[in-house]
């Protein structure tokens, strides 16, 4: 890229935010320059080429031009528009939900093809394949591996000794497992049952669509969701707002059940 | 030591705040007012002094207005089976322009957007169900924006007016007038085949 004015670059747009009467800054993450913020002219104007490519979610090919401040876009071909994915308001989510993970766990300027690629897998596999929430759970727990903040699941974080197949706990401000000894070592351990931890190691060291094919419970998901989830809050050290919206979906069960619809106008009316 | 006067410099600042206007232009904008005729400055002062004291939001459809209600919800000329629902108040004149529509609207103020917070409960999705449960209204027109939040926003309606047995439709899909095929994108051109008609 360096000593060229232009240069093409493959992302998917992570965020955007209209800048000016027509024009919108682009945030997209991609494989090669990682998380980059460009600006695309006149992508509001009715009828513009840019405007679809650099709607959220769209994974396309960019052609910029260097500038001083923000590289401006000045071609664009759509790789997959993700049009299936779009028109499900449940895939939308996960969708926007991870696009949100991922913007607000990287920093511009850092590539990092391995969580592109997770990113871009996952999308693909919620707009064909099942659709639930252990795809989350492994993204999440497969993002912090990307990132450095994998947790240490096969030895207690706290005195180093190998973990035993019984109920142990698990610390975020540690940075993973510790043993039935040390689990009073900090205030934030919970309890990590032997079919989470073993969930965990699997998903940390298999592919997404192998991952997503383990069979897990009620209860085991919801134990697996607070640690995943737990681990991604201390690393970004606040909450994300399109989990709060992912929430709200699952408690209206809006798309999961018949009755879901009745449900969602229930709760919108009753405030 | 600053080197624009202070009232020039206050009103660069102001200008600057509005949407699409940068420094250099609201600097220019200021330097434009200054060289402008007493009166115009006058006029556009009290514009807008007026601005937020004389309008409010119609108590039925959410659209800024003089009145309350507003003219298109008074006028009985108006087809008050058939709501059409936008993002903001904008799109409103936006639709009447094309006069080929004699409903009546609902605002709802925004789109759904989870990653910046914006929830059905900061929309105004509760109103407009309550709305639709007098029993005149016998279709619903989502006319929201062609992008992810505009869609999200669609898809959360009609789930939430699908048991209320209204119709629920939304505005085509397809090649804008004027526009180049070869450079149409996949979702566009995808849905102007799929709701392609007979002429």
């Amino acid at each position: 890229m360096a000593g060229s004015r232009e240069y093409d670059v493959e992302g998917i747009v992570i965020r955007h935010a209209v800048v000016g009467e027509r024009d919108r800054i682009v945030t997209l993450f991609t494989a090669t320059e990682g998380k980059l913020a460009l600006i695309a002219r006149g992508a509001l104007r009715p009828g513009s080429t840019l405007g679809p490519r650099v709607d959220m979610l769209s994974h396309s090919r960019f052609h910029c031009v260097r500038r001083r401040s923000l590289d401006l876009i000045s071609e664009a071909a759509t790789l997959n528009s993700f049009a299936g994915l779009k028109s499900d308001l449940r895939r939308m989510s996960f969708a926007l939900y991870l696009a949100e993970l991922t913007d607000v766990s990287t920093a511009e300027g850092s590539p990092n093809a391995t969580l592109f690629d997770l990113l871009l897998s996952s999308m693909q596999r919620i707009e064909t394949g099942e659709c639930d929430d252990r795809l989350l759970r492994v993204f999440e727990l497969q993002l912090l591996d990307c990132l450095g903040f994998c947790p240490s699941l096969r030895r207690c974080v706290n005195c180093g000794k190998e973990l035993r197949p019984v109920e142990n706990g698990l610390s975020a401000a540690l940075g993973g497992a510790v043993c039935p000894e040390c689990a009073s070592c900090s205030p934030d351990v919970s309890s990590l049952s032997v079919d989470a931890l073993k969930v965990m190691r699997f998903w940390l060291s298999h592919p997404l669509d192998a991952s997503c094919r383990v069979r897990i419970g009620d209860e085991l998901a919801g134990e697996l969701e607070g640690h995943t989830f737990s681990f991604c809050r201390h690393i970004l050290q606040g909450e994300l707002k399109s989990k709060e919206w992912l929430l709200r979906l699952r408690s209206e069960a809006s798309l999961t059940s018949p009755s879901g619809a009745s449900t969602i106008a229930r709760r919108v009316e009753s405030g | 030591m600053t080197l624009t006067a202070e009232p020039i410099a206050r009103l660069t600042q102001a200008l600057s705040k509005l949407p699409g206007i940068g420094p250099k232009s609201a600097q220019r904008l200021a330097y434009h007012l200054l060289n402008s005729q007493d009166a115009e400055i006058e006029e556009l002062a009290q514009a807008l002094l007026q601005l937020k004291g004389s309008l409010t939001l119609c108590s039925t459809c959410f659209n800024v207005s003089g009145t309350d209600p507003c003219l298109i919800c008074q006028d009985s000329r108006r087809d008050r089976s058939v709501i059409c629902v936008v993002e903001r108040p904008p799109d409103v004149p936006s639709i009447e322009r094309t006069a080929r529509f004699n409903g009546v609207y609902h605002v709802l103020h925004g789109a759904l957007n989870p990653a910046r917070g914006i929830g059905p409960d900061n929309l105004r999705i509760r109103e407009l169900l309550a709305r639709l449960r007098d029993g005149v209204v016998r279709e619903v027109i989502l006319a929201t924006n062609p992008n992810v939040e505009g869609e999200a926003t669609t898809l959360y309606i009609r789930q939430a007016v699908a048991p209320l047995g209204i119709r629920v439709t939304r505005l085509a899909r397809g090649l804008p007038y004027g526009a180049d095929l070869e450079y149409a994108d996949d979702i566009t051109l995808s849905q102007a085949i799929e709701a392609r008609q007979g002429f």
